[in-house]
């Protein structure tokens, strides 16, 4: 598995140039927006995505094919690509938050350290959400109509948070009530969700993927 | 004689094509071709002996051991070329080095770079900057340098020169000086076949048309060709497949030494292993 986990490393160091760009890019927008912390959010999701860039790759040289014709299972595929993302996600999460600090320091502002975290910690969920999402999808659709899969439930989960939100309103709930659970105790949620999340997707994927013809 | 591949009975079905039991036997020491038409079945038989494709029915011993069980143990013995999946071909040649290292505890570097220097392959290039027929040689060198004892090729030499493919035909060659090594080596190009093959396997429609060593293949089926008044005498038995041409009949007949002396005044040729195909499938049957 390991040789599987070489594989996505060499081929992200060829995405290397892009990252740098983009991820100083994002910087300057930080800087210039004065969004202290969405470095903290965005880069988790950013290098998240990636794991998409890697499917695709696979999908169109039939690596997966390939892949079982040597002494790998195929959960010993799958795991190695949720490890990559997951490692990806890890550092995207520390750029980000350092960045942010960074971003803080040159503007020589006050800006509590817990915000960043929390800010990192949504980063975090929406981008395992993300992942949980797309490599289900990929290995079951492909790379090509998975896309469109995914824009399909990403527009459905969209539909259903407006409806949510108009509904909370029309409960005359404080929409105050729920962010204030979700930056108090309720943050402690988000990780073990996060787990049972990318867990479940992991699952999936190995049923997919084991099940799969070429 | 021991086998390193023996498929029994596999049937895997597909909505608009049926591999129907077949049954398929690699011997030690030996290449098998496998031949047929595009879309006969035979990537379906490769693919079902890895676990590419479920079959529904059917057994797969490789090395004596049950494909279905030991998979992955069986995998470390052998070395498959498929027909269009490799590596991506934004890595390096060398990349190749550092992922199978992770990948096979039986991974010989030393090998994997003697092998890129014999055929002149950069390391340092990307595998897109290859040719096609390097990139070929870069799939085969690959499958070979962690000893395997079985290569499993779909395809190895399509595309290719004809030097090139002589290259790749005399790598095979010294693979098989090791009697505990075997290929199984599926191609269109028949012609190969007739120089490194040891055995045929014919798989038509789904179905093995026949399992046999090269020399009897080459040596007992014959092209009979005759008027349309000897066509009319011949026995129906002894016309496996028959082409009326413009002026004659082209009959593909078996054991052509015992048919030369039943009709002596026929002119029999030997038969190659492109026009046996070719007769097999665009031929017709007597009824």
């Amino acid at each position: 598995m390991l040789g599987l986990i070489k594989k996505d490393v060499l081929l992200l160091q060829s995405y290397l140039k892009n990252l740098l760009l983009i991820t100083a890019m994002f910087s300057g927008l930080s800087l210039i927006n004065e969004s202290y912390s969405f470095l903290a959010a965005s880069l988790p999701c950013m290098f998240s995505i990636l794991c998409f860039t890697l499917i695709s790759y696979d999908d169109y040289y039939h690596w997966d094919a390939y892949s079982l014709t040597l002494p790998v299972s195929p959960k010993d595929s799958v795991r190695s690509k949720y490890i990559v993302s997951t490692c990806l996600l890890a550092f995207g999460t520390v750029l980000g938050t350092v960045l942010s600090f960074v971003v803080i320091a040159i503007k020589d502002i006050s800006v509590p350290g817990k915000e960043v975290f929390l800010t990192a910690l949504g980063g975090i969920f929406i981008a395992s959400v993300l992942m949980s999402l797309m490599y289900p999808i990929a290995y079951r659709f492909g790379t090509e109509k998975g896309r469109f899969v995914i824009f399909g439930i990403f527009a459905g989960i969209s539909i259903f948070i407006v409806l949510l939100g108009k509904a909370l309103m029309t409960m005359d709930l404080q929409l105050q009530s729920v962010t204030d659970f979700f930056t108090g105790s309720g943050k402690y949620l988000l990780i073990p969700l996060i787990l049972v999340i990318i867990f479940v997707s992991y699952c999936i994927s190995c049923s997919i993927f084991t099940r799969k013809e070429y | 004689m021991e086998n390193n591949i023996e498929i029994r009975q596999m049937t895997k079905t597909y909505p608009a094509f049926r591999l129907d039991r077949v049954d398929l036997s690699v011997p030690k020491g030996s290449i098998v071709g496998l031949i047929g038409e595009n879309g006969a079945g035979k990537t379906t038989l490769i693919k079902g002996m890895l676990g590419l494709v479920h079959p529904e029915e059917g057994e797969v011993l490789i090395f004596g051991k049950d494909a279905k069980t030991s998979m992955k143990e069986i995998k470390t013995n052998i070395g498959v070329v498929l027909d269009g999946s490799f590596f991506m071909e934004l890595l390096k040649v060398q990349a190749i080095d550092t992922v199978m290292k992770g990948i096979y505890d039986k991974w010989d570097t030393a090998l994997f770079y003697d092998y890129l220097q014999r055929f002149g392959i950069d390391p340092s290039k990307k595998i897109k900057e290859l040719s096609k027929g390097m990139q070929k040689k870069l799939e085969i060198l690959t499958a070979l340098s962690h000893h395997p004892k079985l290569l499993i090729l779909d395809e190895p030499t399509s595309g290719l020169d004809p030097v090139v493919r002589n290259e790749i035909l005399d790598i095979f060659q010294d693979f098989i000086l090791d009697e505990e090594c075997s290929i199984l080596l599926s191609t269109h190009i028949t012609s190969d076949l007739e120089h490194i093959a040891d055995y045929l396997a014919f798989i038509d429609n789904g179905q093995m048309i026949f399992f046999e060593t090269r020399d009897k293949v080459l040596d007992s089926y014959g092209i009979l060709k005759c008027d349309q008044k000897k066509f009319e005498r011949l026995e129906p038995s002894d016309v496996i497949r028959y082409r009326r041409n413009r002026y004659n009949y082209e009959v593909l007949v078996n054991d052509r030494h015992s048919i030369r002396r039943t009709y002596r005044d026929a002119v029999i040729e030997k038969i190659t292993i492109e026009d046996l195909m070719l007769l097999y499938i665009k031929g017709e049957k007597l009824c």
